[in-house]
């Protein structure tokens, strides 16, 4: 079938590519704007709401020369339609996965949903990409996961993330962390024998999970063995609490002795099935600050309101094309700020405020309720 | 990233414990003074903020647009429409409509005179009441509106508490320019407040502020509430304002002559304080059956907001506008998706902050930023009460047009529904001093009685 035939070729694409080059170097345009109208056309065909849109937009497949002329769906429509571009055979069947955006401290509010059938096309753009990330060096390395398991948290992508990472890449593991984020009770003593063996470990967590392992414990009592490194993720956008990344990763480095060019940020959002990955393990800490992303990922700045392209090193709203995303919508508009820099992404962070608060929640509930009458 | 507030001097414990000893050795003197004088000296405060002159209103001007994310011209308009209940007049409206005899804050006073028809028991029977207030009041105010913390302060002192202020980091300028006006009409009572501010997300301070006070007051999102109710302790009152929100609804019968006029009134309550306050309507429930159909209303609406946007520009702070155009893509660019599926139609204002989304069938759109607002048609404004019952606890104000010869049955089904406030849209802004906020008298509900039986 035709569709499986380009999860096919893009399956391979994805895993190929280390193969070529080392550094994940971008693909020509022709190569990546030819695979992207192409998923285009089957997202039109196949997402009702969504060719609804480019429909309204009079962007139709045929009409597309250029990727960037096809409409990007923000991220907060997730939340509101299921974008699902797959085949009658597929949508028939028990989706591999339902992922849910996590919301944020205030709970409540209406989560976002990234349904994904061809889980295959998601571990063949996770592969490479984290594995030059994290174990440029080595093949496997025991896990420790302060992020929950994916049985634990089966609607979290970073959960599933980090089963793909103990699959794939663990030689032994252990998750610390339940699904409400509390540490299990014997999670200490799995760290303190890490500790005491001279085995590298790699360890996994967010920013809140590093903020409180480091609350826990004196300095130098979990002092990892050297050739440890740590992936970060997330935790920054729109918290509350901020907590200055400097300051946390300077604290994760003396409470356990990872150095900072062991301690990889990795940014990743629901609605996309790429990651993107700051690349200090093969560049050093210079390379901090800056995102890396595989070359079937493309990331733009935009004006917010022209939605024109801003040239490097000028703010804009993050707009991603990720051909991961064949099975949903692979334009997707966030509502992050940021700068391209040497066709790296610098994150500027979220709007204070965003959020939906307290008065739009509450409408959100009013509408909800007038909607099943 | 920085946040609001983010330049404000922050307090430490020991400043704090201070400032409470301070303001706790002016209450003696406070509780002297007649309620109706300390009415007076207020309201000649206020008056300053209103007076072209005046040095206080030339700093009001200037300061509260950069901080309270204002264009110049919508921070006059706010803070005009403030000062009205900032006069002397006004604040001794308040005394009366809440007291009758301001002399109950005063002392002992026999009231009431029982009426005719009255059970047996008091049909000779006057009472003797006071009414005190507490000694030292902890008033943690919010900052998405200018003036909500001058609002609480004059609360506060009409019922003679000795009070200790934070202004939520949107609303420095006026708190701290009604107590350095405050300090130069009347000292001795301005010694009895004492204003500092730190960040909500310093639970130790908020902790240490409200320790010993007999009530605390907090104003904000639920989540912000919450944070402090959870720090109060069991013999301390506490009085929360929680996140709120308005509607309005339009009768068929104001759809007719004068529908545009009607239009500019709910446009006005969108755009004013950037559609931040509690008051603004977030839907608007338009009848069929009018001269007008509900779609042609929300046309209006958005060609109203459309004019606005001239009158009162959005902020113009490039970091700030940058971050809402990035919030108001995404809900614009959702609602879209609605809109191309049939389920809605837009209006917006492209770089002008203002959307307009009508809604011919049940539409389930995003929350929108800047002003924004939804209408939707009804057959009948008597089915509105059932559709708003779910978010009661958040509904605050119902502002109408047309309906006037129905409005106290649909008045009774808003109130069922959780409403407080029913108010024609063109005042629906600004309340007046002694209105019942959230449903309680603003001073009724700081007092403790006491009675001599």
């Amino acid at each position: 079938m035709e569709w499986e035939d380009l999860c096919g070729r893009l399956e391979r694409r994805f895993l190929r590519v280390a193969e070529d080059s080392p550094c994940l170097d971008p693909w020509g345009e022709d190569d990546f704007n030819a695979l992207a109208i192409e998923a285009f056309a089957w997202q039109f065909e196949l997402c009702a709401p969504y060719r609804a849109l480019c429909e309204r937009r009079h962007v139709l497949p045929h009409s597309v020369r250029n990727w960037r002329e096809i409409p990007a769906v923000p991220a907060a429509a997730f939340k509101y339609f299921d974008f699902v571009s797959v085949p009658l055979e597929y949508a028939a069947t028990e989706p591999a996965a339902v992922f849910h955006t996590s919301g944020t401290t205030q709970g409540s509010e209406r989560r976002g949903r990234h349904v994904v059938y061809r889980e295959a096309l998601y571990r063949a753009s996770f592969h490479h990409p984290f594995r030059l990330a994290l174990l440029p060096d080595v093949e496997r390395l025991p896990v420790l996961s302060l992020i929950p398991s994916p049985n634990d948290a089966s609607d979290s992508s970073l959960s599933w993330m980090a089963g793909m990472v103990v699959e794939t890449f663990g030689e032994g593991f252990e998750w610390l962390v339940g699904a409400d984020g509390v540490w299990h009770p014997d999670a200490p003593q799995v760290l303190l024998e890490a500790v005491r063996s001279d085995r590298p470990v790699l360890v996994l967590g967010t920013a809140l999970a590093f903020v409180h392992l480091v609350e826990r414990f004196d300095r130098g009592e979990i002092r990892l063995p050297d050739g440890s490194r740590i992936m970060e993720t997330g935790g920054f956008k729109g918290a509350r609490r901020s907590i200055a990344r400097a300051d946390l990763y300077a604290s994760i480095a003396t409470h356990t002795g990872v150095p900072e060019e062991r301690i990889v940020n990795e940014y990743g959002m629901t609605e996309l099935l790429s990651q993107m990955y700051e690349p200090v393990m093969t560049e050093g800490a210079d390379a901090q600050g800056l995102h890396v992303g595989p070359p079937w990922l493309q990331v733009r700045t935009l004006d917010p309101t022209s939605l024109e392209e801003r040239p490097e090193g000028e703010e804009g709203i993050i707009a991603f094309f990720d051909l991961a995303n064949l099975g949903s919508v692979s334009h997707v508009l966030t509502e992050d700020l940021g700068v391209i820099e040497g066709g790296r992404l610098r994150l500027l962070g979220r709007a204070p405020g965003s959020e939906p608060r307290g008065c739009s929640r509450a409408m959100d509930d009013l509408m909800a309720a007038a909607e099943s009458r | 990233m920085s946040m609001p507030g983010d330049h404000l001097p922050i307090v430490t414990m020991a400043e704090l414990t201070e400032l409470k000893a301070r303001i706790a050795r002016a209450r003696p003197a406070l509780v002297t003074r007649p309620a109706a004088e300390i009415a007076e000296v207020l309201g000649r405060v206020g008056e300053r903020f209103a007076d072209p002159g005046d040095r206080i209103r030339e700093a009001a001007l200037r300061d509260v647009p950069g901080e309270a994310a204002l264009s110049p011209e919508l921070a006059e308009a706010v803070v005009d429409g403030m000062v009205v209940d900032w006069t002397r007049q006004r604040i001794a409206g308040l005394l009366f409509a809440e007291f009758g005899d301001a002399g109950l804050l005063d002392g002992i006073v026999e009231t009431g005179v029982a009426m005719d028809g009255a059970p047996i028991e008091f049909a000779s029977l006057s009472r003797r009441l006071m009414a005190f207030g507490p000694s030292l009041c902890v008033q943690i105010s919010s900052g998405g509106v200018p003036g909500v913390g001058v609002n609480a302060l004059i609360r506060s002192l009409l019922v003679k508490a000795s009070t200790l202020i934070k202004p939520g980091a949107g609303d420095v300028t006026l708190t701290r320019l009604f107590l350095e006006a405050l300090a130069e009409e009347d000292p001795a009572l301005s010694d009895a407040v004492a204003m500092r501010y730190w960040p909500g997300t310093q639970q130790e301070l908020t902790g240490g502020a409200i320790e010993g006070a007999d009530l605390v007051v907090a104003y904000g999102s639920d989540e912000s509430v919450a944070a402090v109710r959870s720090l109060v302790p069991v013999t301390s009152r506490f009085l929360a304002y929680h996140h709120r929100f308005g509607i309005g609804v339009v009768g068929r019968e104001a759809l007719g002559e004068g529908v545009e006029d009607v239009a500019g009134d709910v446009a006005r309550a969108v755009a004013m304080f950037e559609h931040r306050g509690c008051v603004c309507p977030h839907v608007v429930f338009v009848e069929h059956g009018g001269a007008a159909v509900p779609e042609r209303f929300a046309e209006l609406v958005a060609e109203a907001l459309e004019g606005l946007a001239g009158v009162w520009p959005a902020p113009g702070q490039a970091a700030l506008a940058a971050r809402e155009g990035a919030a108001l893509r995404q809900a614009r660019d959702t609602v879209e998706i609605h809109q191309a599926a049939g389920a809605a139609r837009m209006m917006h204002g492209g770089g002008a902050n203002w959307t307009v989304v009508f809604e011919s069938e049940v539409a389930d759109v995003p929350p929108l930023p800047g002003r924004s607002v939804r209408i939707r048609a009804v057959d009948d404004l008597a089915h509105v009460p059932a559709i708003l019952e779910p978010a009661g606890r958040h509904l605050q104000s119902v502002g109408y047009a047309g309906a006037e010869q129905r409005i106290n049955e649909l008045a009774e089904a808003f109130g069922q529904a959780g409403a407080s406030r029913i108010v024609p849209l063109a005042r629906l802004s600004f309340p007046p001093a002694w209105w019942l906020h959230d449903g309680q008298g603003p001073l009724k509900t700081l007092v403790r009685w006491v009675e001599v039986e």
